[in-house]
């Protein structure tokens, strides 16, 4: 009979492919990204440069901080494409939610709790620099845990080691505007104007801040002027009323600046309305009759005076006459 | 023939002024137009420099000129009050000084009237009153009742002056300048004193009379109004109509009496404005008195004990702050000692009857600025009070519409009989046909005033 060595008996075998199996999944874990100690995180090859276009993260949101730290920095190289994922983690606290926001790139996710766990930003970073990066919601108790961490921008010329000063320069993904300008369905005159983002892939864009301007000339001044700004929604539309001041042609243009990864873009439209309502109402003052009465009254009691003047100056020229008679 | 000698003396008396002239006058009347020089060198000096010369302000913006509008329409209430209501009311006593109180009230307004016109600092703009007017405002109202009080207080002065331009038609032919004579000629109307002209007169004077009463009463409430159809602490009073409206009676009487005594020195006149006129206006100014401080106490009280928050501020700056000076002024020696002076009768003699009435005057005016200018200081914010100091040309343009109305006055009563003969001739032959009885009162009239014209 042959006798079993350790390498030959089964559970050798399951150890040892639990362990190089470990060995290989466990850095690619979720939990390992941002590990307490990786405070700041780049992808970056030997020469400090970063390596890549896309920079992917995910971060972890807890009232302990970022991936349990409060100091916490991110950086990026100007013109990267940065996607950041933060993923929900206040297992001890379930009632905690959060909402991040990156200052200075106007970007914000959408609220994250135990029911929506993670929230997405993808942007490019075309604004080198220092940024607040922080959680704006309100979550009493670790808000400092959550203040003050940083998201920052390498310059592109300026990047660290790296020899040919190579940077990533990411595209931005061209948008398309569309305008419609509809009347609500009231007798005020206001007007619904509807403004739908799409990126170039016929996706709608939300969170996105659309400005409205109409043309307009105002004492030997003329350009646009702003009536209203509002964000898309889910189906990349932005809505504003807006109420016209003057009759005739309103030339309106939808501007959307830029915004993530997405470029401006903007679109001219054009209305005619005949007539408009008043800019405001007076409220009828009381006692009504009165006061329509009384300065008809009072200038009939001034008349008559004048008139008994002209009576008397009458008298004083018959008294000339009187003279001439006899 | 007594009658008629009195008549006589009256008609020299009252047309003596028209005939000569003394060097006092023209001494008097060049110290008056220096005066009106003075204050036309500060008016056109406003004129071109802006009314950034004077003390007024974006705060302050009413002072000096708006004190005087008030005092001139509230002197302008004599008139009314001496000439229309005691003829109304057929006071004899009053036929001696109507034609005073009527000269009064038109020169007062023409003056006063001047005052807001100064004080806009654009006369160019004056149309836009017309022309963008609303109804609604209270400075249309005071526009169309001053303008409807001048006029009927200018016809209110001509009418009763038709006769004596007769007389002066008839007497002094020969004795002035042909250009005069031929003013009293045409302004005399071909007055005869026929029974059909008389009948025209009379009915033409009592139409006046009746009508100029709520015409005066109307014209100082409405000029109140101005002031309390705002909001601000101090003029947001109700009473403020009828206290407006006293205090011109108060301070038009006072005047009539300055006056009166001015002339009755300088024209020798004893003998027809006697102790009895002084002592009843005296009198009515005594009642008249005592209603404003009634008015007075009245308004302050009720200010006093609500203290609401502006008015507390305004009332100790009036009673012990800034403007303490000229409110206590215008109380005591302005108003109270006059009240004292004219209740007691032993005080109560020409001279001091005529210190009440000067007194009067000065603390009526302080009255006013104490209305005027304090409201306007109050801050509607919290910051500091308005501050007000009336600059050189203000006092040169409130002396010159002061000499301007005496200077007015004088010409007047240079050129026209200062008291009515008329009137005085008919009040003697009143009496006379009362004593005389079996003649008609025409007849004696007639008797007395041809026997007075043929001589």
């Amino acid at each position: 009979m042959r006798r079993k060595t350790l390498v030959s008996r089964p559970i050798t075998v399951v150890a040892v492919i639990a362990i190089v199996g470990a060995s290989v999944l466990w850095p690619l874990s979720p939990a390992h990204a941002g590990m307490p100690g990786d405070a700041t995180v780049v992808v970056r090859d030997a020469a400090g440069a970063a390596t890549e276009e896309v920079l992917r993260l995910r971060v972890e949101v807890s009232y302990k901080g970022w991936n349990g730290q409060r100091d916490f920095t991110i950086e990026a190289v100007e013109g990267q494409r940065v996607e950041i994922t933060f993923v929900w983690a206040d297992t001890a606290v379930p009632d905690n939610a959060h909402r991040i926001r990156i200052d200075g790139y106007d970007l914000r996710t959408p609220v994250i709790d135990a029911e929506n766990r993670e929230a997405t930003l993808t942007f490019i970073a075309d604004k080198p620099g220092s940024f607040n990066l922080s959680c704006d919601w309100r979550c009493e108790g670790h808000k400092e845990a959550l203040e003050q961490a940083r998201f920052k921008v390498i310059p592109a010329s300026g990047s660290t080691g790296g020899a040919d000063g190579s940077s990533a320069s990411a595209s931005y993904q061209p948008t398309s505007l569309s305008l419609a300008i509809v009347p609500v369905d009231d007798p005020s005159g206001r007007l619904m104007v509807r403004a739908a983002l799409m990126n170039n892939e016929g996706e709608p864009v939300a969170g996105a801040k659309v400005h409205f301007y109409v043309e307009r000339a105002f004492a030997g001044t003329e350009g646009a002027m702003e009536i209203g700004a509002s964000e898309t929604d889910e189906s990349g539309v932005a809505l504003i009323e807006y109420m016209p001041r003057f009759a005739g042609t309103h030339v309106v243009t939808a501007q959307f600046p830029g915004f993530a990864v997405y470029a401006p873009s903007e679109r001219v439209g054009e209305f005619s309305v005949d007539a408009v309502a008043p800019a405001y109402t007076v409220a009828p003052k009381g006692l009504g009759a009165a006061r329509s009465w009384t300065p008809v009254f009072v200038l009939l009691i001034v008349a008559s005076i004048w008139i008994t003047f002209g009576f008397v100056l009458t008298q004083v020229y018959l008294i000339r006459t009187e003279t001439d008679r006899d | 023939m007594a009658a008629a000698e009195r008549v006589q003396r009256l008609e020299e008396a009252a047309l003596r002024p028209l005939i000569h002239t003394s060097r006092m006058w023209y001494v008097w009347v060049g110290s008056l137009v220096i005066t009106i020089a003075w204050g036309a060198v500060g008016y056109v000096y406003q004129l071109r420099n802006g009314l950034s010369v004077t003390g007024l302000g974006d705060e302050v913006f009413w002072g000096f000129y708006i004190t005087n509008f008030v005092f001139f329409i509230g002197i302008s209430h004599a008139g009314t009050l001496i000439s229309a209501i005691l003829r109304v009311t057929q006071a004899e006593w009053r036929r001696p000084v109507t034609r005073m109180a009527e000269v009064i009230t038109g020169v007062a307004l023409l003056i006063g009237g001047l005052m807001p016109i100064i004080d806009l600092g654009r006369p160019d703009r004056i149309p836009n009153l017309l022309l963008h007017g609303r109804i609604g405002s209270p400075i249309i109202w005071d526009f169309i009742s001053i303008s409807t009080y001048l006029t009927g207080s200018l016809i209110y002065l001509y009418l009763p002056l038709i006769p004596d331009l007769a007389l002066a038609r008839d007497r002094l032919k020969g004795r002035v300048s042909r250009f005069r004579w031929t003013i009293y000629r045409v302004l005399a109307m071909g007055w005869r004193d026929t029974p059909r002209q008389r009948r025209r007169l009379e009915r033409a004077l009592s139409v006046m009379m009746v009508l100029i009463i709520p015409i005066a009463v109307s014209v100082h409430t409405v000029v109140s109004w101005i002031f309390s159809m705002t909001m601000r602490a101090g003029w947001d009073s109700t009473i403020f109509g009828p206290y407006f409206v006293v205090g011109a009676i108060f301070s038009g009487t006072a005047g009539i009496i300055t006056v009166m005594y001015v002339f009755r020195r300088v024209y020798h006149l004893e003998e027809y404005i006697t102790e009895k006129q002084f002592r009843y206006l005296g009198l009515l100014l005594l009642a008249l008195g005592v209603i404003y401080l009634y008015f007075t106490f009245a308004e302050y009280l009720t200010t006093g004990y609500k203290l609401k928050e502006g008015e507390k501020l305004l009332l100790e700056e009036l009673l012990g702050g800034q403007y303490a000076l000229l409110f206590w002024a215008f109380a005591i020696p302005g108003t109270l000692v006059p009240v004292v002076l004219l209740a007691m009768p032993w005080t109560r003699t020409i001279p001091l009857i005529v210190t009440a009435s000067v007194l009067i005057n000065i603390g009526m005016w302080l009255k006013r600025f104490v209305i005027v200018v304090p409201s306007l200081g109050l801050p509607l914010m919290p910051y500091e009070w308005g501050v007000y100091s009336p600059t050189w040309v203000e006092i040169a343009i409130t002396a010159g519409a002061l000499a301007g109305f005496a200077l007015i006055f004088t010409a007047f009563a240079k050129l026209f009989p200062i008291v009515s003969v008329w009137e005085i001739a008919e009040g003697w032959e009143r009496e006379a046909g009362n004593r005389v009885g079996a003649s008609s009162t025409a007849e004696v009239t007639r008797a007395v005033v041809k026997g007075a014209v043929d001589a």
